[in-house]
């Protein structure tokens, strides 16, 4: 029941879990964007090698 | 499947990444404001400082699902499937926040008001508004046809951003335990700067991953795009 | 190599449509269900003492919520017993409330209090959950004050 001591714990758990949860969507956001970027880039060389070809 | 709307060019970078940056040094800041230069609350104590994370989350929550709403209504109306990446990626970062401000109030709530969770209105809403969002992003995994997808997920959007309307007016509508709205006025001077700050730069934040998500999204959806197109000439 | 894949994608989508078409129900019925059904019997989420008071007889042993202030003055605390008792007022009634174990931190006189339990034909209103309805204000404590110092000597100087 000691009420004092307790509070920076429920502080701090707030800011670790604000934290955690952004930084790791950050880095979701950033790994997502870079296989998202290669996803296309090879896909548009492969789309203009076929044009090639069929030419 | 779509093929009338292949003729789009997938967003670049640009100067983004430094936007990113500038997002992150601006939350760093407004934190460090908040944890150490705001006084203790004669009531709450420190816990006051819980403010600065759980109050600027619902506020930006908010405004993610208002894109959510805009782009799913100009998707309905001019069926631009890239108005359906922008409201799938402010759906994902609103549902993102929507979580957050739940596990913040509830580490808020137990300190403060002696419990964890109530079923008040307020609350209620907001975990509603949580499996709304939940039920659209699983809704996106489901459906494989784009055209498809892109309808049902602007109806469900439209659907659950109407109800962060309900979450705004639920403390003033009913009687609730979550207190209502504060404003300047009830808010001490030294608190309201460094709240402004974080809103801010949760704002900026999520103004950025908003964007960023969408350009991924839209590169898939091009890469799908010049495969289709690949595929077809080939055969 | 797409080729295949785009043969593959239409008949995945009819596989999945059913369990698409279930969720997006599942959705809609729920937020049906908790706007129209559910949460109207949660919308009033505590009765005020004179909304008790005027349900008469069959306000009596059955669950409840009671929320309004706590009465200055009317605060007793046992520290051998951990037993609490105050009265809840709304300005115009006051319930006497009982109840164990120690307050939140955040529980003094004048505080918005929310409790649970059921009010007694003895017209004492027993609590078996005790939260505390928070105003939207927020102030640092004036000159002499100490944060959380409240909570102690409220708890302390009523025990005797």
């Amino acid at each position: 029941m000691p009420p004092t001591a307790n509070n920076w714990n429920f502080v701090i758990a707030a800011y670790v879990i604000a934290w955690v949860t952004l930084g790791g969507y950050w880095l979701f956001v950033h790994r997502a964007v870079r296989q998202a970027r290669a996803q296309y880039d090879q896909a548009v060389s492969a789309a203009a090698k076929s044009e090639g070809t069929s030419k | 499947m779509s093929t009338q709307s292949t003729s789009w060019v997938p967003p670049r970078a640009g100067r983004w990444p430094l936007f990113g940056a500038f997002t992150i040094l601006f939350l760093i800041a407004g934190q460090v404001l908040g944890l150490t230069q705001s006084p203790a609350d004669r009531d709450m104590g420190d816990l006051e400082k819980i403010i600065y994370v759980h109050v600027p989350a619902a506020w930006v929550m908010s405004v993610t699902f208002a894109i959510v709403m805009f782009y799913s209504l100009r998707y309905l109306w001019k069926r631009d499937e890239r108005d359906d990446l922008a409201a799938a990626a402010a759906a994902e970062v609103g549902t993102l926040l929507n979580g957050l401000t739940l596990a913040l109030g509830m580490i808020f709530g137990k300190p403060t008001w002696g419990v964890w969770w109530a079923w008040d209105a307020r609350l209620t809403s907001t975990l509603v508004l949580f499996l709304i969002f939940i039920g659209y992003l699983s809704l996106r995994e489901f459906v494989d046809d784009p055209e498809r997808r892109a309808q049902w997920s602007a109806a469900v959007g439209i659907l659950g951003a109407i109800n962060v309307g309900i979450v705004y007016m639920s403390v003033r509508w009913w009687r609730t335990l979550h207190q209502m709205q504060s404003s300047p006025e009830t808010v001490d001077a030294t608190y309201v700067l460094a709240l402004r700050v974080n809103a801010f730069a949760f704002l900026f934040l999520m103004i950025y991953f908003v964007r960023r998500r969408y350009e991924s999204l839209c590169l898939v959806r091009a890469a799908d795009h010049a495969a289709e197109a690949a595929a077809l000439r080939g055969a | 190599m797409n080729i295949d894949e785009s043969a593959v994608t239409p008949a995945k989508a009819t596989k999945r449509r059913p369990i698409a078409i279930a969720a997006v129900v599942v959705v809609v019925g729920v937020f049906g269900w908790l706007l129209y059904g559910g949460l109207d019997k949660n919308v009033v989420f505590f009765l005020t003492p004179q909304e008790l008071l005027a349900k008469g007889t069959s306000g009596y042993d059955v669950p409840v919520r009671l929320g309004g202030q706590v009465k200055p003055g009317t605060v007793k605390w046992d520290d051998k017993t951990l037993r609490l008792t105050f009265d809840v007022t709304d300005g115009q009634s006051d319930i006497a409330v009982q109840s164990s174990g120690a307050p939140p931190q955040m529980f003094r006189d004048g505080q918005g209090v929310v409790v649970e339990g059921r009010f007694g034909r003895d017209h004492v209103f027993n609590s078996t959950g005790l939260m505390i309805k928070h105003s939207n204000e927020y102030r640092p404590p004036k000159a002499g004050e100490k944060p959380q110092e409240m909570y102690k000597t409220l708890i302390k100087g009523s025990g005797a």
